[in-house]
Formats: C-alpha cells, structure tokens, sequence
C-alpha cells in the first residue's frame, strides 16, 4: 500500500508553497522522499495555468495587488483564498499509473465523497474537469489542475469551503464566467470550516488512492 | 540508429496532446530520462521525459500546436545522423511528410490511397493564406491547396489561382492519379458486339483530404460562448414582419442630412433607438439573471451590441448610452466600433459590458434566424433583409417594404407574452419613425 506522508502547512504564501512544491518533486524523483499531500490555505493569489500563460483571462478589475504567478499546471486562470483547501499531492506515478485522466478523475472522486459528508451532491462536468454542484445550473465548487515532471505529480486541486467568492470575478475561472463558482457555506448556507472539511477529505484520500497517510511536520523532511 | 519517439499514451480516453513548450531543440545532446517536451490535455500538464540518450535530430512539432497520441513527437539519434536516413529508415521516410505538414501548423491526414507523387510532395512552408471560400473551391475542384502557389498579398491563393492549378494541374504532375475517366464511354460501349472487350475500367477515384485547424483563438472563445449560452439560457424565439416602408422614405431625408455630418446613415441606428425605446418599456429584456446571489439584475442603462463579423471570426462591439445618443452619434459610433472591429483594432472596454445585441443577417436575406443569445444578456435580435413584399392593406394588396425580425430570448427570466410585446414595440416603433423621437 502507498504511504502518503501529509504536511499541513496551515497558511503559507503561494510563492512559498510553489517553491516548496517543486523541490520536493524533484526530491520524489530521484527516490529521496515518500509520496507526499501539502494541505495548505493562501493568502489572495491568482494563478494562471498552461492553457492561457499570458493575463487575457484576467479582467481589468483585476486589481494589482493580488499577486499573479504562471504556474506549470494545466489548465487556465484561478483563485486561491481564505476559505479555500488546497492540495498538492507529490506522488510518483509508476508505470501502471501513468494514466493522467484516471488520475484527474481520482482527485474528483475524492472531492465527490468529501461533499458528499457533508450532504452536498457533487458531479463531473465531462469535458469541464473539476467538481460541481448541479446537473441543471451548473455551479463549480472545486478546481483541478496537475502537473506531471519525470512521472511526479503536483500542483492539484482547490476546494472552495468558505471563499469569498466575489474574487472569482476577478478572473475568467478555467475559461469560465466568474459568477460560475461557488462554495461549501454558499451552497449550505450555514458556516463550514476548513479543519471540517480537511477531516472528511484524509480518509477519502486514502480509500480512492488506496493509501495510507501518515501526518509529518515539515522539519522531518529535508528541503 | 535514429528512433522516432512517439506521443505515449498518458491516459485512458487522451487522443492528442498540446505542445506547451519545447525543452530541447534541434541538435541538442540528451541524457536518458531527461525532459523534453511540455505536453497538456485537459487540465494536466506533463513533462515527458525522453526514453534514450542521444541527439535531438528533429522535433515533431511546433509549441501550440496539438500532436495525437502515437504520432512522432522526436526523433533521436547519433550526432550528425540524419532525421531521414535514405538506406535503411523505409518507415522513417514514410513519416516524414507527416511529421513535416505537423510542423507546418496544420495536420493534414493523407487519404489512405494517397498516392506516391503525394507522399514525396515538398512540405508547404507554412500555413497556406487563403480565405474560406477559396479553401471550399479548392476542395470541391480536388486541388490541395497547399501545392498551389499564390499570386495574391503575401502570397495568399487567390480562387485564380486554384483554377488555374487545377486546370493545369494533372500536366504539372505527371504520375498524379486520374481524376475522372479521361475515356468518354462512347455510344457503342453498350451494345452487345463490345461485350468481348475487356470490361470497361471503372473510374479511380481520389478520396479527399481532411484539413485541420487548431481550435484556438476567437473562434475558441466563440466556441466556448455559444456552448455556455445554448446550455444555460432557455431560448424562445419570436418572428414578426416589420412595414419599413415609411423608414425608408424617412432615413433617404435624414441620410443626406447625416452625409454633410461625413456620416453614413444606415437603418442600424434606428433599429438601435427603437430597441432602446422597447427595452424602456420591458425592463427585463435588458436584464439579467445573478444566481450567485439569486436576483434579477435590471439594469438602467442600455448599452447596445452589434454583432459584426470580422475575418476571425464575430465579435460584439458595444455601443454604451446608447439611450443617451442622437441618431447620428449612433451612426458614427456604429462606423468606428465596426472599422476597429474589422481591422482587429477593438478596444476590450468596446466589447464588454452589453446589456443587449443586435444581429443583422441583411445582407444574406433568408427567411428568419434563431440568434443565440449573448449571455450573460437575455436577449437577441436578428434583423433581415428590407424586401419589397404583397402585402393585403384594406382588402388591397399592395407593395411595401418588409423587414423580418427575429427576437430570441431567454425564457427564465421573461415570459413569452413579454417577449412578444417587446417585440411588438419594436416593430411599432419602426413602423412609425416619428415615434422615435418620443420614445427613445
């Protein structure tokens, strides 16, 4: 069984995380440290994913002190933000595994049955990779959006619990009108806290990965 | 030996991938397990890593362009080899116009039968200029236009051109497979005194090759759009005909007064006040719909799209206030939001921000449309052409000018009834010009 060592790293600056993302593949790659999960929730950023690496799909009102970072991720603009989980699985795809859609659709499952604790109905969106709220008036609660480096994976996935989410309008959300997302507490109506949905979230991790996850601090990993 | 690396399969359903970006180029030096290319599907980028060492000897493609799976993302072999070895590399040869017509932005798929002249045919150098309407020429005279050469700006094919290829064509390549049976079948072939002759030789014909474009661009945008709109907003619409016949006395008075203003006044202002003037009346034609926040957002300002076609595609440039501009403003802001428009020179504030659009079909006559919207709006109308038409006035039938209109809205937010009396507005308003000039 996959041992995934989980680093929650509460919240950190973007270029924090990003910097310690991409170390930390590259330690994955050459075999240095486990599968890893960083469970991490940013301060105001927006980031912009392979698909659209330039800001076209940033309004004007994107006001300029809300960072912007081009990031390796497929994938075009979002949001991250108070409110939101965030996570980054670092782990290495064996031969088998190497199947990128499988693995999307893994992290969708995984998303799914979270909401589903909670009583909300999450679906896919085919064609529209991410996890929604409602076949008919379609309404987007998580965003997905992975990178793959020597068979490693990272960046991931963002699911909005408590966002504010008018900062979605600041962009074009993976090529979508803004007023498209929404969040746990919006579609509740009742206040939902991220450590709640954190909970839910680990042991779902570990039954659709099939792995065991095992919390760690960061100081036990040499960065 | 040089080896072709092909686009591995990297997931279950994956046909293609985008090139994102190439990290290696021609004639570098690779380790094994090193990265070579940055390829995206769907929301996963990956890097693929290449399977041996050696020299890069050529890529398969450019960044942005998508590659399918199992087609030959590098070839990789020993410093100073050559991409297409000419003794033993039969297989690489083969590929090799593939991959070339990869690199030339466009993937031309060569019919199964193609012949041999195709195969050996140099690359084109890059993507053909030519505009829609000689590509469809082309393909229906069987003439691939990327073997023609173009006389036009920038050496775009010219429809000349293409005729002039194809008439000349099969003596320019000798060894190019017939198109048609060159041997009329004559009277006698019939009858039965033939019958011993060897069987009359069926015509070969050429299976027609397939063009394939990136979607990306404006028309990826317009793509994505018009999806969202059609599964999101529910379209009604709603056709009326519309007696010009009095605007058309009134705009050739109004026209000339305009031209000594240097503008040219077309029936579009009018039928844009005469929007504004309906739109005033039914609030929710102008409105829209915030499910975030559950509400229906009326809006007190009336800022009109124009839909307008340029060579890449529609865009909507917007005419904001336009409740708050005379005739001949409107005029003028048409002109200059539909030249920027065309020569690809509009400002994003001049597409943004509409609270309905126009679509004129005009031009092209036809019957009557079903316009999408153009959400986040509710509402569209498609206006056509100005036709003298019979029409029965007091048990007489007379000849008038008649204009179709078709309004498509979205039926969420506004009745059909409401629809129909907007509409109804509209077409009273045109009928009685003067009427603009109190209502609008």
């Amino acid at each position: 069984m996959r041992e995934i060592a989980l680093l929650d790293l509460g919240r950190q600056e973007y270029a924090e995380t990003w910097a310690l993302q991409k170390s930390l593949v590259a330690q994955r790659a050459r075999g240095e440290v486990s599968d890893l999960l960083l469970l991490v929730e940013h301060p105001h950023v927006i980031t912009l994913g392979r698909k659209n690496s330039n800001s076209a799909s940033l309004l004007p009102q994107a006001s300029s002190n809300i960072p912007v970072f081009n990031v390796e991720r497929g994938g075009e603009a979002t949001y991250h933000g108070p409110g939101q989980l965030v996570g980054y699985p670092i782990l290495k795809l064996e031969d088998r595994e190497r199947d990128l859609h499988r693995y999307l659709r893994s992290l969708e499952e995984i998303l799914i049955k979270t909401l589903g604790d909670f009583g909300l109905a999450g679906i896919r969106k085919e064609g529209a990779t991410g996890v929604w709220i409602d076949q008919i008036n379609p309404r987007k609660i998580a965003s997905i959006g992975v990178a793959v480096k020597q068979w490693v994976t990272y960046h991931g996935f963002a699911l909005n619990v408590s966002t504010e989410l008018s900062y979605f309008r600041l962009i074009s959300p993976c090529g979508f009108d803004g007023s498209i997302m929404t969040s746990m507490e919006n579609e509740l109506q009742r206040e939902v806290s991220s450590d709640q949905a954190k909970e839910s979230l680990i042991p779902h991790i570990e039954s659709v990965l099939q792995a065991r996850i095992v919390p760690q601090r960061l100081a036990s990993i040499h960065v | 030996m040089a080896i072709d690396f092909k686009l591995p399969d990297i997931g279950e359903g994956v046909h293609e991938g985008e090139i994102v970006s190439w990290l290696v180029k021609e004639g570098d030096v690779v380790k094994e397990d090193q990265p070579l290319v940055e390829v995206m599907t769907d929301k996963a980028t990956v890097e693929i890593p290449s399977p041996a060492a050696g020299t890069i000897l050529r890529l398969g493609g450019k960044e942005g362009e998508i590659v399918k799976v199992g087609s030959v993302l590098v070839v990789i072999g020993n410093k100073g080899e050559s991409a297409v070895p000419s003794a033993d590399g039969k297989a690489t040869a083969q590929k090799a116009p593939q991959a070339a017509q990869a690199a030339s932005g466009k993937t031309l798929a060569p019919p199964p039968a193609s012949s041999p002249a195709t195969a050996v045919a140099p690359a084109p150098q890059g993507r053909v200029l030519a505009t829609p309407a000689t590509r469809k020429l082309a393909r229906e005279l069987s003439v691939d236009i990327s073997q023609v050469r173009g006389s036009g700006p920038a050496g775009r094919v010219m429809d000349a051109d293409v005729k002039s290829f194809s008439q000349g064509g099969a003596v320019a390549a000798p060894g190019a497979p017939t198109r048609a049976p060159s041997v009329a079948p004559s009277t006698t072939a019939a009858s039965p005194s033939t019958k011993s002759a060897p069987p009359a030789v069926r015509p070969r014909v050429v299976m027609g090759t397939e063009e394939r474009i990136p979607l990306r661009g404006i028309r990826k945008r317009i793509s994505d759009h018009m999806h969202y709109a059609k599964s999101t907003a529910a379209h009604f619409t709603y056709v009326d005909e519309v007696d010009m016949t009095q605007l058309v006395k009134v705009r050739v008075d109004l026209k000339a007064i305009a031209e000594k203003q240097n503008v040219k006044l077309t029936f579009l202002p009018f039928i844009v006040k005469a929007c504004v003037g309906a739109l005033k009346k039914h609030a929710y034609l102008n409105g829209s719909i915030d499910y975030e926040k559950e509400e229906i957002v009326l809006k007190n300002y009336y800022n009109i799209g124009i839909a307008t076609a340029t060579d890449q595609g529609l865009i909507v440039p917007v005419i904001k206030g336009a409740d708050q501009l005379s005739m001949v403003d409107i005029a003028a802001e048409i002109e200059r939001l539909s030249n920027a428009a065309r020569e690809g020179k509009i400002a994003l504030e001049d597409i943004q921000g509409g609270t309905f659009t126009i679509t004129s079909l005009g031009a092209l006559g036809g019957l009557f449309a079903t316009p999408i919207i153009n959400t986040p709006e509710s509402a569209i109308l498609g206006i056509h052409e100005i036709k003298k038409r019979p029409v029965v006035i007091d048990n007489e039938i007379v000849i008038r000018e008649i204009m179709n209109i078709a309004l498509s809205f979205d039926h969420r937010l506004i009745d059909g009834h409401v629809g129909a009396a907007f509409a109804k507005d509209v077409k009273a308003f045109l009928e009685e010009p003067k009427w603009l000039l109190v209502g609008a």
